[in-house]
């Protein structure tokens, strides 16, 4: 029948998220050793919200991420400084911005 | 035709819902409305006593139709508490959590008729079924369907305590809903802040005991009063319901926005009659284009729970009394249901154990 979602296993996990840079950087380490950075700036474009309009950061700031939520145990919703704060990246989609 | 005041001194005659006070002095009268011959007249009641209201009823459409000029006269009860406010709109969802429950969650769809009470009964089930102490709370007012996919006749009884409503046992899941208390529901215009006050009662005046899942079958649609459920009851989760079709699909995502909107994580989407198995040979086929809802939910990020197939034994044990998880636990139909109860039981429960969440550092 269908895959086992939401946990497939053997899928890579995240261990840690680190917001760096003031906001201008993701940085995700996986449980099998990737690492990598996601800008702020494709993370926003990545956002997978429904709500697709975009306001500008704050006058005179670089947009950052501000906030990052758990979500379940599959995902983290994160919000950023131009008020968008509806996206959730799932594991799966992290994985495919750090490693593309 | 009679004019309001010779209709409300027709009234004065009948007592209000106290059984005593006059209804035109008892403040419950809603409304007087006339067109042509006939006249509809709303009244305010509790709807916790709804089933004691039919004499009142009764005695207000007698009266009104011993006036002349009149023709029919529609009574209908409303289940509104004039001085509760309606809810504030999109505050998240922090209802005060109830003792003893660990994990409540709700069964949603945007439209109706999807399966979601079929769903919920029968993952319900499957949770008790791997070892779950679990509950399901019909908060469907409009419409609700565990008596009849539970097969429960009975009326609820007093706990002994004398306060508490006691839930109805069976198939090893505690049950309770508006349907046990309420002959004909249909009778009861319900409005928002009512249905808080209901849910609550169900929430707090019924006697769970520990529950480590309490399932809530919602009504369909997104609008005020879903989300006013979703704000209320503290909630760890939504399982949403949609069919492969687009329009389903569509509505599911209303969904998701609505529980995303109080901040209530989606533990994942099931698409129920997901495909066609013919009940003689076997074969399987996509009547609508199978694997929507999957789609859907990784559009949104959600994670995808599973497929039941449409099947006449799922709809035969349904409308039975006998939901196919309890009653033909070795089915294929069964076997889909626990293996999206299984996923479910690991998405509420495995967290800590199974794999740790990632730190979140803000350097
Ligand atoms: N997988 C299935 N196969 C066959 N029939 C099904 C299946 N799921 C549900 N049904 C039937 O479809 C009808 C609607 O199901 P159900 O009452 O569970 O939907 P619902 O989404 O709760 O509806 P409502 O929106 O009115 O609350 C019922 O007659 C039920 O037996
Ligand atoms: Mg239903």
């Amino acid at each position: 029948m269908s895959d086992p979602s939401p946990l497939p296993p053997g899928e890579p996990w995240p261990e840690e998220l680190r917001v760096q840079d003031s906001g201008a950087q993701f940085k995700v380490t996986f449980d099998d050793g990737v690492v990598g950075s996601i800008s702020a700036e494709r993370l926003r474009e990545a956002s997978p919200s429904a709500d697709k309009s975009r306001n500008p950061p704050p006058p005179g700031q670089p947009l950052a991420i501000i906030e990052v939520e758990q979500m379940g145990n599959y995902a983290v919703r994160i919000g950023f400084n131009d008020g968008h704060s509806t996206g959730i990246y799932t594991w799966r989609l992290l994985r495919s911005l750090t490693t593309h | 035709m009679p004019s309001q005041s010779e209709i409300l001194a027709a009234l004065a005659a009948v007592p209000g819902p106290d059984g005593r006070t006059p209804l035109p002095q008892s403040g419950a009268i809603d409304g007087v409305t006339q067109r042509d011959d006939k006249v509809f007249i709303a009244i305010r009641i509790n709807p916790a006593e709804a089933a004691k209201m039919a004499p009142m009823q009764a005695a207000v459409e007698r009266a009104v139709k011993a006036l002349p000029g009149v023709g029919a006269v529609l009574v209908t009860l409303t289940a509104e508490n004039a001085s509760a406010k309606p809810a504030p709109r999109a505050r998240p969802a922090r209802g005060r959590p109830i003792e003893g429950v660990d994990k409540i969650i709700a069964v949603a769809s945007g439209k109706g008729g999807v399966g979601k009470s079929t769903t919920a009964c029968n993952l319900a089930i499957g949770l008790a079924r791997l070892g779950l102490k679990v509950g399901v709370l019909d908060a469907d007012v409009f419409g609700p369907s565990m008596p009849r996919l539970f097969g429960i006749k009975e009326k609820p009884t007093l706990a002994a305590d004398g306060q508490k409503l006691k839930p109805i046992e069976k198939y090893g899941v505690k049950v309770m809903s508006i349907g046990f208390l309420v002959e004909d529901n249909s009778a009861i215009v319900w409005r928002g802040p009512m249905v808080t006050s209901a849910l609550n009662q169900f929430l707090r005046d019924v006697e769970w005991g520990e529950l480590d899942v309490m399932v809530i079958d919602m009504p369909p649609g997104t609008g005020d009063v879903q989300l006013t459920i979703a704000q209320n009851a503290p909630m760890s989760g939504a399982v949403i319901v949609s069919t492969p079709q687009d329009l389903s699909l569509i509505d599911a995502r209303r969904a998701i926005a609505m529980f995303k909107q109080v901040e209530t994580p989606i533990l994942g989407v099931v698409e129920n009659m997901s495909y066609f198995v013919c009940p003689h040979c076997g074969t399987r086929s996509d009547i609508f284009a199978h694997g929507g809802a999957r789609h859907e939910a990784e559009a949104q990020g959600a994670p995808f729970l599973g497929e039941t197939p449409l099947h006449i034994l799922i709809r035969e044990t349904s409308d039975g009394g006998a939901p196919v998880v309890a009653t033909a636990p070795d089915s294929p139909q069964a076997k889909a249901f626990m293996d999206i109860a299984e996923r479910l039981r690991s998405a509420l429960f495995d967290t800590a154990n199974k794999r740790i969440l990632p730190r979140i550092v803000m350097d």
